[in-house]
């Protein structure tokens, strides 16, 4: 018998899944059938056709080679365990592997672009830091919900519960990781209207954000019932238990549909202004072959301050020699390391 | 403000992003304190080596223009170049004397050079 909270976490991550693929299928020709996302392809129509049909191809028989995995995982050994262990880092693969189908399509298009005669570039001289894309409010109330969460599970000395609370705050820490990371994305802007441009690139990062921090109230909210879980007594045991067992679930149901809902809007609405803009020119810059090693997927060079670079088969080369390549690799073994410490406490 | 970028010019993108940013302080469209991006930001932008914006503003702030703070960025600190007088002129004289191997005549270089000074002092206070 499959256990029905399985079961609806199951289907609820596959919905999760799932949803990130149509608009990456729809957005690659959102200009045109001559074009590749912001890309426009010199070749005739039917390569260009071909050229999209393969992507979308690559972006479907991912996500089913993912989808396979998750589904065969619940039926093998439908354990509750394995929605931490399996199932939600699958959800993270997926994504990582569509980025880097999406990384490869988008490198090949550029080498295939209508070509540019000297057309000039434009980039913004106005510093991006995270401070200019955070509500002072909304991190004070956040850290401090956050925070006194972790206290009350802590004092209430419920080992395995604590790891719990602690993995889900690193995961808070990693999602402002990656927000900061988004602030440094790199942004070129076409030489004509420029300052437009730029206003519509700074419209769609503040959106972007605003989904991060969604994202991150969520997790908030999260640690929250796992306190009052902590903490109840056993008077109200049966009603504390109800009461986060059906807000975790409705509140992330909920939280899925508006932003969908919304970034939806958003999106149709960012994609349509950009449409009155022809694209800039991205300038292509190859690594030194001389510094790529272990079959092209790490690169070495200290002045480069790409993390990632145009290298090896996957087009995808680590820059080891980048301060912050470092700092996300200790991420990731820090979170690898709490898993397991769960995996021994449950 | 922007910053612009010709790959077809046959300056090296160093001396290109110094002679952008140099105009924009002389145009006074970049103000004493304005601040400036990070030699990280600006060279992730434009997809090249660190070392290439450390040397164009290692080069504004030998000429006074703006201060490089370590880790957060630069500022603009003066409108005001600290060459002298015989530097600020060789750059001149040399393109005075490619204006006039051009062929043009000595009012047309004037019109030229007073159209350019006032693009260039537009914003200037």
């Amino acid at each position: 018998m499959f256990d029905p909270f399985v079961l609806a976490a199951y289907a609820f991550l596959a919905i999760v899944r799932w949803l990130g693929l149509p608009p990456l299928l729809r957005l690659a020709t959102h200009r045109g059938r001559d074009w590749f996302f912001d890309v426009e392809l010199r070749d005739d129509l039917a390569v260009r056709d071909r050229f999209v049909c393969d992507y979308r191809r690559a972006m479907f028989a991912t996500s089913i080679a993912f989808e396979l995995a998750a589904l065969a995982d619940l039926v093998v050994f439908r354990a509750w365990s394995h929605i931490l262990y399996v199932q939600m880092p699958l959800l993270l693969g997926v994504g990582v592997a569509r980025r880097i189908v999406l990384r490869k399509y988008v490198l090949t298009a550029r080498e295939r672009r209508v070509p540019a005669s000297g057309e000039r570039v434009a980039f913004s001289l106005v510093p991006r830091r995270l401070v200019d894309y955070t509500s002072r409010t909304f991190e004070l109330c956040n850290a401090a919900i956050a925070l006194a969460s972790l206290a009350v599970i802590d004092r209430a000395g419920r080992s395995p519960m604590f790891l719990v609370a602690f993995l889900v705050l690193y995961l808070h820490a990693g999602l402002l990781l990656w927000k900061a990371r988004l602030v440094r994305q790199r942004v070129v802007l076409p030489a004509d209207r420029a300052d437009e441009y730029l206003e519509l690139v700074d419209e769609a990062f503040r959106a972007g954000m605003r989904t991060f921090d969604g994202a991150r109230s969520v997790v908030t909210f999260f640690l929250l019932m796992l306190a009052v879980r902590a903490t109840y007594w056993d008077a109200w045991r049966e009603r504390t238990q109800t009461i986060t067992a059906i807000a975790i679930p409705v509140l992330m149901v909920a939280w899925l549909v508006v932003m969908t809902t919304r970034g939806r809007r958003v999106t149709a609405t960012l994609l349509a202004r950009a449409r009155e803009f022809r694209p800039p020119a991205i300038p292509r810059f190859t690594p030194d072959p001389a510094r790529l090693g272990l079959a092209g997927f790490v690169y070495w060079n200290a002045d480069d301050p790409a993390v990632v670079v145009d290298g090896g088969p996957l087009r995808l080369s680590i820059n080891v020699a980048n301060r912050y390549t470092y700092v996300y690799l200790a991420y990731w073994i820090v979170l690898a390391l709490q898993v397991r410490a769960l995996a021994g406490a449950l | 403000m922007l910053l612009r970028i010709d790959p077809s010019d046959r300056r090296p993108i160093y001396r290109q992003v110094a002679d952008e940013i140099k105009m924009l302080i002389a145009g006074g469209k970049l103000r004493e304190g304005a601040p400036l991006p990070s030699v990280r930001q600006l060279a992730s932008d434009l997809g090249v080596n660190l070392n290439t914006i450390a040397t164009a503003y290692r080069e504004l702030q030998d000429e006074g223009l703006i201060a490089v703070r370590h880790g957060s960025g630069a500022v603009v600190t003066s409108r005001t170049s600290q060459s002298s007088g015989a530097e600020l002129r060789q750059p001149l004289r040399t393109a005075l004397t490619e204006l006039v191997l051009g062929g043009l005549s000595r009012r047309e270089i004037l019109n030229l050079v007073s159209t350019e000074l006032n693009d260039l002092t537009k914003g200037a206070k």
